[in-house]
């Protein structure tokens, strides 16, 4: 048994090493862009107003409202300058509508979807042959 | 019967408590999800940070149960310090309490899933560090041979219980790195941590029902937490594909996710070579039940949490559903499939250990396990569906969100419907636990005197009995025999 046990607590330190070797080395140096003032503040914004509960980041998060991590590179500033300013109706809704934010807090948000935008995803979310804008 | 076995009694309580509050915030969720227009007393963002908080607290609680009673039994001695249960009972009940407290008042970090504030996280931490200390003291004089299996895979559980927790106590500026963090807990505590505590526990339990024999099952839980440690841990890669990592993490996790069946089927090879059924009916209703949870849990680890994990994580499909409901499916089937039955089995074990549990109550259980069970699948499936067509729509034919949104809503509503039965089912479960409780329920908290009645020594003497009656049969022929002979020479 005291094999058994060296050979499960060496395969454990192996995989352990492994793991945070490659986090290490995804993240270290300049691997991830720094982020500006702005957008710092911008990402505060997001977390207050809880984003994440029905949208997803990178695919995270709640999936009834969609993704956001490609939403700046797809609906473009002035869209989504509005949607913060004068929110819609939430989809299948009759009265709720989507939460405003001031403008303030619009153009921190802007900022920070505008670098998350730039985040280099591998090619995700798939691109859609057909897009119907929006 | 050792002290430290009674103190983790209140854990186990609270948990079974916590996992019947889960439920209703849930189905509130699921319902404005299909009625848009629908205010809730709590708002849906609070509401879902709950839901997700407390899936992750009481498996937790429940774990720290079964460890506590598991680990003095394996360990055939008391826990180093009891005073320390008690302490990290009172920690850790205070921090849920608290965490959730401010959840529903509208605190909200906007951190999926760990969201607490700052010395709730530490609270947290400090916690599992003190379970751990406690373990290792005790592991240190347990007069037992120190490479027991179970004890292994608990001790070291609970370690990484602290080495995956504490990065999530400091905070970074890159969402990138916030999502690295994050998966650690999220993924690795229930793939890694809570799945050797998890093995060791279950194969305590089973070597004292008398399922089965220690030396058989010794080799099948290392070859288990063996494959765990080897697949599950660089597995992760398959929460880090696309959130602004380098692409080697699709090789990473692509290969290491496959290979996640290995443990998965060692589980299930050695439960089906070892575990006699045969037995099943000499079981007391306790025994009964528990093994119904358990094998409630193997069989969404091998189907829901194995199989479909399995294709989801292999890149190119991932990239398709990533996102969508059908990652709320896994999630559902994986977390609380897996770990909520285990965790329920391993809690209803230890509470009616010395409480006997009555036909009436034993009866109702079942219901309640099945409701559960037929909950968990309809709520499943609603979200398989719904996330296959969203996927559909979204993602291949490219309608808004919205436009999807509108399509799938009769699945949601499947989803809702299933949520509903799981809710009945939780709570029903949970009554009865508590109402069955209830008389002693002060000796729950308080007391360290045995009680009179224990579940174990009912058993034994109901199985003294069945013997009797085996060898009355036996006496019977045999004097039979002498009758006749007697009889043939008269």
């Amino acid at each position: 048994m005291k094999f058994v046990l060296n050979s499960f607590l060496v395969v454990l330190s192996i995989s352990l090493i492994a793991f945070f070797g490659a986090i290490y080395s995804s993240v270290a140096g300049n691997k991830l862009q720094s982020m500006t003032d702005q957008e710092l503040k911008g990402k505060h914004v997001f977390e207050q107003r809880a984003c994440i509960e029905c949208h997803t980041l990178f695919g995270n998060g709640g999936y009834s409202g969609g993704d956001l991590t490609k939403a700046y590179g797809n609906f473009g500033e002035v869209y989504l300058k509005e949607y913060f300013l004068q929110p819609p109706l939430i989809s299948g809704a009759k009265s709720k509508k989507h939460i405003s934010l001031s403008p303030a807090e619009t153009d921190l948000l802007i900022a920070y979807l505008r670098f998350v935008n730039s985040v280099n995803t591998v090619g995700w979310p798939p691109a859609v042959q057909n897009k119907q804008a929006r | 019967m050792f002290v430290s076995q009674q103190l983790s009694y209140k854990y186990a309580l609270t948990a079974f408590f916590l996992f019947g509050l889960q439920g209703i915030v849930a189905v509130g969720g699921a319902l404005e999800l299909i009625f848009p227009d629908l205010t809730m007393p709590i708002s849906y963002t609070s509401g879902r940070a709950f839901h997700l908080n407390i899936s992750l607290y009481w498996p937790l609680l429940g774990m720290f149960a079964a460890i506590y009673f598991f680990f003095s039994r394996e360990s055939g001695q008391e826990m180093y310090s009891r005073q320390l249960i008690n302490v990290n009972y009172w920690l850790l009940v205070g921090t849920v309490v608290l965490v959730l407290g401010t959840l529903l008042l509208g605190y909200q970090e906007g951190r999926e899933y760990l969201e607490a504030l700052w010395p709730f996280k530490v609270a947290t931490a400090i916690s599992t560090i003190l379970l751990s200390y406690n373990l290792m003291r005790t592991f240190w004089t347990a007069p037992v041979v120190k490479t027991r299996a179970t004890l292994v895979s608990m001790l070291t559980g609970s370690l990484t219980l602290i080495l995956f927790y504490v990065p999530n106590l400091f905070v970074y500026q890159h969402p990138t790195t916030d999502e690295i963090a994050k998966f650690l807990v999220v993924h690795l505590w229930e793939e890694m941590s809570l799945e050797l505590i998890g093995i060791g526990v279950l194969a305590a339990l089973l070597i004292e029902i008398g399922a089965v024999k220690r030396h058989l099952i010794e080799t099948a839980v290392y070859l288990d937490v063996i494959f765990i440690a080897f697949a599950g841990i660089l597995a992760t890669g398959h929460h880090y594909y696309w959130i602004g990592v380098p692409a080697y993490w699709l090789w990473i996790g692509g290969i290491f996710s496959a290979m996640q069946v290995l443990p998965a089927t060692v589980l299930l090879y050695s439960t089906l070579k070892n575990v006699s059924v045969k037995r099943f009916s000499e079981l007391s209703n306790r025994d009964k039940i528990t093994m119904g949870l358990i094998g409630s849990s193997t069989f969404y680890h091998i189907f829901g949490a194995g199989l479909l994990g399995f294709f989801m994580a292999y890149p190119p499909i991932n990239r398709y559903v990533h996102g969508t409901y059908i990652t709320s499916a896994h999630a559902h089937l994986a977390l609380f499939g897996v770990f909520g039955f285990l965790v329920l089995a391993l809690c209803f074990y230890i509470l009616f250990y010395e409480t006997v549990l009555n036909e009436k109550s034993y009866r109702w259980c079942w219901y309640a396990i099945g409701a559960l069970n037929s909950g968990l699948m309809i709520m499943a499936g609603g979200l398989l569906l719904a996330g296959g067509l969203q996927c559909y729509f979204w993602r291949i034919i490219g309608l808004s969100i919205g436009e999807t949104n509108e399509l799938i809503r009769p699945y949601l509503a499947l989803r809702a419907a299933g949520g509903g039965l799981y809710a009945m089912g939780s709570l029903g479960l949970t009554f009865l636990v508590i109402k069955s409780i209830w008389p002693n329920i002060r000796y729950f908290f308080y007391s360290t005197v045995p009680l009179p009645a224990r579940q174990a020594d009912l058993v034994r003497i109901r199985d003294l009995m069945m013997l009797f009656i085996e060898k009355a049969k036996i006496m019977e022929q045999v004097l039979r025999k002498i009758l006749e002979r007697l009889k043939k020479d008269r």
